[in-house]
């Protein structure tokens, strides 16, 4: 290693998945030399569970990604087979993008995009420790023996710590299919006194799509047009189309689910101790806990143009390989189906994310950061948003800049770091919309209003995008305004009548009337997505003035930062178990205070007095 | 001297029922927080626990004829009083407060789960933690104005008895006792007698130096003495600023912040004894309800959004249904909550008329005692004032003006402006009008302006004269200050004004704090505009938008964590996951 001695002011990121990759692209994009260290630099960003990106509140947090300069939505445009907005009917604020992926063309695609980045070096390498001195990261030691330094260090090594891989009777280490695992790493971690906890999660088995009869399933189509998640993508195909089918499993499945449950390693062999998620849960869990549902609907999708295999979605099972065949032959149209894979589970080691700061770094060792399933979440959007801001605040620390902090109310990442450093996880952590309180403000289609300046601001986001988002912004705010003033020829709209002759505005915002009904009076340039956007904002207005407000009377408390060496013990009016928690976690500010749990409102109150008087002290004034 | 036969006290024992340890687990572990330590294998078998609080083991021994400690009891002493007693009140446990400190330290009296007595002691250092030097020294009446025989002056801080000195010419401020002065202003010009009491930090009510004048009820001079004080260098104190400050030195704990501030402000014993069955429950119990009613529709939205090809939207007809019905009793509430603003503010009532109607013997009369000045000159009523009196266990808030006339000399001029505002701003107007001779033009001009407010019409000296009687809108009264039937009467016409023909219940009187109240005109609107959207046919996130801020509104009256238990809801109901 040339390019990395112990002096340089560089990023190493461990890990070459969603996170990993993400936390190098945002660093080597942001032009500080960076390194990759992965166990296969061919199999970074496989794939290994479900074939989908994006979905409810996921879909916000790739477009969020996309906004901030980041890689995952401009890949998954590039490998779409199958596109489909969720929640269309149920409010603008939670319409999400999904996609299907071409698997190997999205390894190969991240891939190729790490490639062009001259700042980035990636490396085959499984890492063993680091190199710790005196409460700081200097670097880190391999497996064979290879060292290699830096003080800004991103762990980013999803299930890989302490992996274990469940199948019946079977136990063996490893990360992923066929993959091994790190096992000196999460000693090192251990050793250096890191809060452990152990995760389980699991993948349904896959099948030859040659040998099922879709003719027995229900067709979920695709998009007839194309979407996208990044407006850096071209709007077109990038390749067939292809559907999906759902099916449902029946009294034969449950009864085999029930007679092998003996040789399940969750259930009768008692082998898995870690906690699998609840949103999740493999068809044992389904069958045992959900016993009075007489089926349970699976979702039947490709994974690839060329691949073989379908994911048999909802059936996460780690029952033996021989039973899971038989399972699968009970369900339409799979009869004759020939399993190509079988499911299994994973456990695996985490951090516990509580461990970090707002920035994604460890409190306990400086210039080191954690992300993705490490920090105990699930889900490859989930774990590509911390590897963004876990790189980009690993090269801003590495140029001596200030960190980049997303707020709650600036967009799901921020309430996914707020909640995992605040909060902590009892079970993998998957980002619905119901954990954002905000959400009328997080949409998808105004991510880039929201976080793009951000991004051009660390120097992630390049002239071009930086270009386009300045013109679109400047076109929809033309049309904002115009809408206003300008009044339409007639008196009824798609059959709702007004008074007198309605602005473009006023007619928007009658619940039944959409954009597509006023094209006519609208510029014929106007892309369709800027009309969504236009549609979006007038609509929402009301409700975006109400949050904003809210947002406004909360800032005080997100602004409101309690002093670092703050002596909570000191505060004899704060409960005991608030006190406690909050001398262990030291939340930076008051707001992130009031969400850790066990800190009661009236500690809030108390605390928030105790930093008034603070405040008040060097004036000495009355507020 | 003879040597004590015991060098210390080894152990405390206190008894329990058989088989009571896990109970006993809980009061004494949990709650009381002293720290378990194993019992010693040999003894294990005989049941019962042992602690240890401090260097002391306290040992809990099962007696199989248990009969509980009545008298005899352990005292435990405690470094985060306050902090227990909330945990103890939390767990519904009674406290007996005793309000004489024992040599300057608070204690209580609970029992355990078991009837044995126990006493706990504020322990808190002395000088406690809160460093108070930086605080301004703050200054305010402390009595309720206009009312009382003694109006108390109360000065807080660093500050209190250098400025107290000022004051009082000098003159030493024994602690804790009251000492006869002469109150003079920042110049030396004399204000009033009055009694002056000293409280050292940390034995006072905020736990800084306190000093208390105790003046005549009068509330100018009261309010000079504030004035004074200012000039003196203290600052006038913000609203509940004296709480916050008691409360900063762990003087008292945050449950109780609200209820003594109202306690402080009752007028009547209703308002105090609502402001009790405030902290009882009554409250936390129907706003539980209606958020779980607001649950199952929340849970079945955020369900079908974040998994949409698993979990179908509510239906709205049944949501509409559930939103109306829950609209009615958000309505209910706030209605309770005006019941409670009524018993805490009481109701104003401006007594306005043409010069020598007699307004101020009718005022008189209401209080039943002589206390506004009264004469048969015309005007002699020079300034309003304020006096309070009892209907229905509601305080009335009686503006007497000075007689609204045409001419008025000068010095009169600030009291009729002063008139104007309490005509206009008043909640019911009172017009005594003198039914002996015919009707001045300001007496019609009374009459007409006050057309369509909440009035009554007062015909007054009826044992005179009827002449001027006629037929008027509102309620009219005929009668004479000094027959007790027309007092009756228009005590009734002030209630039938103020808060209708029922008389305000305190059981449904829950919302005891402005906040509150707030709380719930918020939910309220929230809960309007989510059925107004649902009416409307707006999608339904935003629908469950309003809802979620309806619950949060609910959520500030109650202390449950909403997210993380929906989230577990929705799990247990919903089977989810592909």
């Amino acid at each position: 290693m040339e390019k990395m001695r112990s002096d340089d002011a560089g990023v190493i990121v461990v890990g070459g998945g969603h996170a990993g990759v993400e936390a190098a692209h945002a660093a080597a994009k942001m032009g500080v030399p960076t390194l990759l260290l992965t166990g296969d630099p061919e199999r970074i960003c496989t794939l290994p569970c479900n074939p989908s990106i994006g979905g409810s509140a996921k879909g916000q947090l790739v477009r969020e990604i996309d906004a901030l300069g980041g890689a995952m939505g401009v890949l998954a445009d590039s490998c779409s087979l199958h596109a489909r907005f969720l929640n269309e009917s149920k409010g603008p604020a939670v319409r999400a993008l999904r996609q299907l992926m071409d698997k190997p063309s999205y390894n190969r695609a991240a891939l190729r995009l790490l490639q062009r980045l001259p700042a980035l070096q990636i490396e085959a390498a499984m890492v063993e420790a680091l190199i710790v001195v005196a409460g700081e990261v200097r670097g880190v030691r391999c497996a064979d023996g290879r060292a290699f330094f830096a003080r800004h260090i991103v762990l980013a090594t999803g299930t890989f710590l302490g992996g274990k891989l469940f199948r019946g009777e079977e136990v063996q280490p490893g990360g992923r299919y066929a993959e091994a695992p790190a096992i000196g790493l999460s000693h090192a971690l251990h050793e250096l006194g890191f809060s452990m906890q152990r995760l389980k999660t699991g993948t349904p088995p896959r099948v030859d799509r040659n040998s099922v009869d879709y003719g027995a399933m229900r067709v979920q189509e695709p998009s007839a047009t194309p979407l996208l998640f990044s407006r850096r993508s071209e709007a077109r195909f990038v390749g067939a189309q292809l559907p999906c089918y759902l099916i449902d499993t029946n009294a034969r499945t449950h009864a085999l689910v029930r007679e092998n449950l003996h040789r399940s390693p969750l259930y009768g062999l008692d082998l898995i101790r870690g906690i699998g998620p609840r949103y999740c849960p493999s068809i044992e869990d389904k069958v045992v806990k959900f016993a009075h549902n007489p089926t349970h609907q699976l979702f039947i999708e490709p994974e690839g143009w060329e691949e073989p295999t379908l994911y048999v979605g909802g059936f996460s099972t780690s029952l033996p390989a021989e039973v899971q065949i038989q399972m699968l032959q009970t369900l339409p149209g799979m009869e004759q189906c020939e399993m190509l894979r079988a499911g299994y589970a994973v456990e695996y080691d985490m951090v516990a994310p509580t461990e970090l700061d707002d920035t994604l770094q460890t409190r306990r060792i400086a210039g080191l950061y954690h992300c993705g399933q490490l920090n105990g979440t699930s889900g490859y959007e989930e774990a590509a948003a911390q590897g963004l801001l876990a790189g980009a605040n690993a090269a801003l620390a590495a140029r001596g800049r200030e960190p980049l902090r997303i707020a709650r109310s600036e967009g799901y990442i921020g309430v996914l770091v707020d909640d995992l450093v605040g909060k902590g996880v009892d079970e993998p952590y998957r980002m619905m919309t119901s954990r954002a309180e905000h959400r009328v403000l997080l949409r998808h289609d105004n991510a880039d209003r929201r976080l793009t300046p951000h991004g051009r601001d660390i120097g992630l986001v390049d002239d071009e995008q930086w270009t386009g988002f300045c013109e679109e912004i400047a076109v929809l705010d033309r049309e904002i305004a115009e809408s206003e003033r300008c009044r339409l020829p007639v008196r009824e709209v798609a059959g709702e009548r007004f008074q007198g002759p309605p602005t473009l505005a006023e007619a928007l915002r009658r619940p039944q009337i959409h954009i597509e009904d006023l094209r006519a009076w609208l510029p014929e340039g106007l892309g369709a997505e800027t009309g969504e956007r236009l549609e979006i904002e007038i609509k929402l207005e009301g409700y975006v003035k109400r949050e904003e407000q809210a947002v406004a009377q909360a800032a005080r408390r997100e602004r409101l930062v309690i002093p670092h060496d703050f002596a909570y013990d000191r505060v004899q009016a704060l409960s005991t178990e608030a006190r406690e928690k909050l001398l262990r976690q030291r939340p930076r500010t008051l707001g992130a205070a009031a969400r850790v749990p066990g800190v009661a409102p009236a500690d809030v109150a108390i605390l928030s007095l105790h930093l008034q008087r603070r405040e008040e002290r060097p004036r000495g004034v009355a507020p | 001297m003879k040597r004590s036969a015991s060098t210390r006290v080894d152990h405390l024992q206190i008894a329990i029922p058989a088989g009571s340890e896990e109970a006993a687990r809980a009061f004494y572990g949990a709650l009381l927080a002293l720290r378990e330590v194993p019992k010693p294998p040999e003894l294990r078998a005989r049941g019962g626990l042992w602690f240890q609080s401090g260097a002391m083991a306290v040992h809990l021994g099962v007696d199989p004829d248990f009969r509980p400690a009545t008298k005899g009891h352990v005292a435990f002493a405690c470094a985060e009083y306050a902090a227990l007693l909330a945990r103890l009140r939390a767990a519904a446990i009674a406290i007996r407060t005793d309000s004489i400190p024992l040599q300057g330290r608070a204690h209580c009296y609970v029992d355990d789960p078991f009837g044995n007595r126990i006493e706990l002691i504020d322990d808190a250092p002395d000088a406690a933690n809160v460093d108070t030097s930086a605080e301004p020294t703050i200054v305010a009446v402390a009595t309720p104005p206009g009312h009382g025989a003694i109006a108390i002056v109360r000065l807080s801080g660093a500050e209190a008895r250098a400025i107290a000195a000022k004051l009082v010419a000098g003159v030493a401020l024994e602690p804790r006792r009251a000492t006869r002065v002469a109150l003079v202003d920042e110049s030396g010009r004399p204000i009033d007698d009055a009694l002056a009491l000293a409280f050292p930090a940390p034995h006072s009510a905020t736990g800084e130096d306190v000093v208390e004048f105790h003046l005549h009820g009068a509330p100018v001079l009261a309010r000079e003495v504030v004035r004074a004080a200012i000039a003196c260098g203290a600052r006038q104190a913000g609203p509940g600023e004296f709480t916050r400050r008691a409360f900063l030195a762990g003087k008292i704990d945050l449950d109780g912040v609200g209820a003594i501030g109202d306690l402080i402000a009752a007028e009547t014993a209703s308002a105090a004894r609502a402001a009790l069955a405030n902290l009882g429950g009554g409250l936390l119990a129907k706003v539980t309800a209606m958020r779980a009613t607001l649950r199952e529709p929340l849970e079945q939205l955020a369900a079908s959004i974040d998994f949409p090809d698993e979990v179908e939207e509510p239906a709205r007809a049944p949501l509409a249904e559930t939103l109306h019905a829950l609209e009615g009793e958000l309505a209910q509430l706030q209605r309770d909550g005006e019941v409670g603003r009524l018993l805490r503010e009481g109701v104003s009532l401006a007594i306005v008329g043409p010069p020598n109607a007699g307004k101020s013997s009718l005022l008189n009369a209401l209080l039943g005692e002589e206390r506004a000045i009264v004469s048969e000159l015309p005007g002699t009523t020079r300034d309003s004032i304020e006096e309070r009196f009892v209907v229905d266990g509601v305080a009335v808030r009686a503006v007497d003006t000075a007689g609204i006339r045409a001419h008025a000399d000068r010095i009169e001029a600030l009291g009729i402006e002063r008139s104007e505002r309490a005509f206009e701003s008043a909640r019911i107007l009172l017009l005594v009008l003198d039914a002996s001779i015919p009707l001045s033009p300001s007496a019609e001009s009374l009459l007409a302006r006050s057309e369509g407010r909440a009035r009554i019409v007062f015909f007054n000296k009826a044992d005179l004269d009827t002449s001027a009687v006629r037929a008027v809108s509102g309620i009219s009264v005929i009668g004479s200050t000094r027959w007790p039937k027309t007092l009756h009467e228009l005590r009734a016409a002030i209630a039938q004004l103020g808060w209708g023909t029922e008389r305000p219940d305190l059981e449904r009187a829950h919302l005891a704090f402005g906040e509150q109240f707030d709380a719930v005109a918020r939910a309220l609107d929230a809960l309007r505009s989510a059925c107004a959207a649902l009416d409307a046919h707006e999608p339904l996130d935003l629908v469950g938008n309003d809802l979620r801020l309806v619950d949060a509104a609910l959520a500030q009256l109650s202390p449950a964590e909403a997210s993380e238990e929906m989230l577990a809801s929705i799990f247990a109901r919903f089977c989810i996951g592909k």
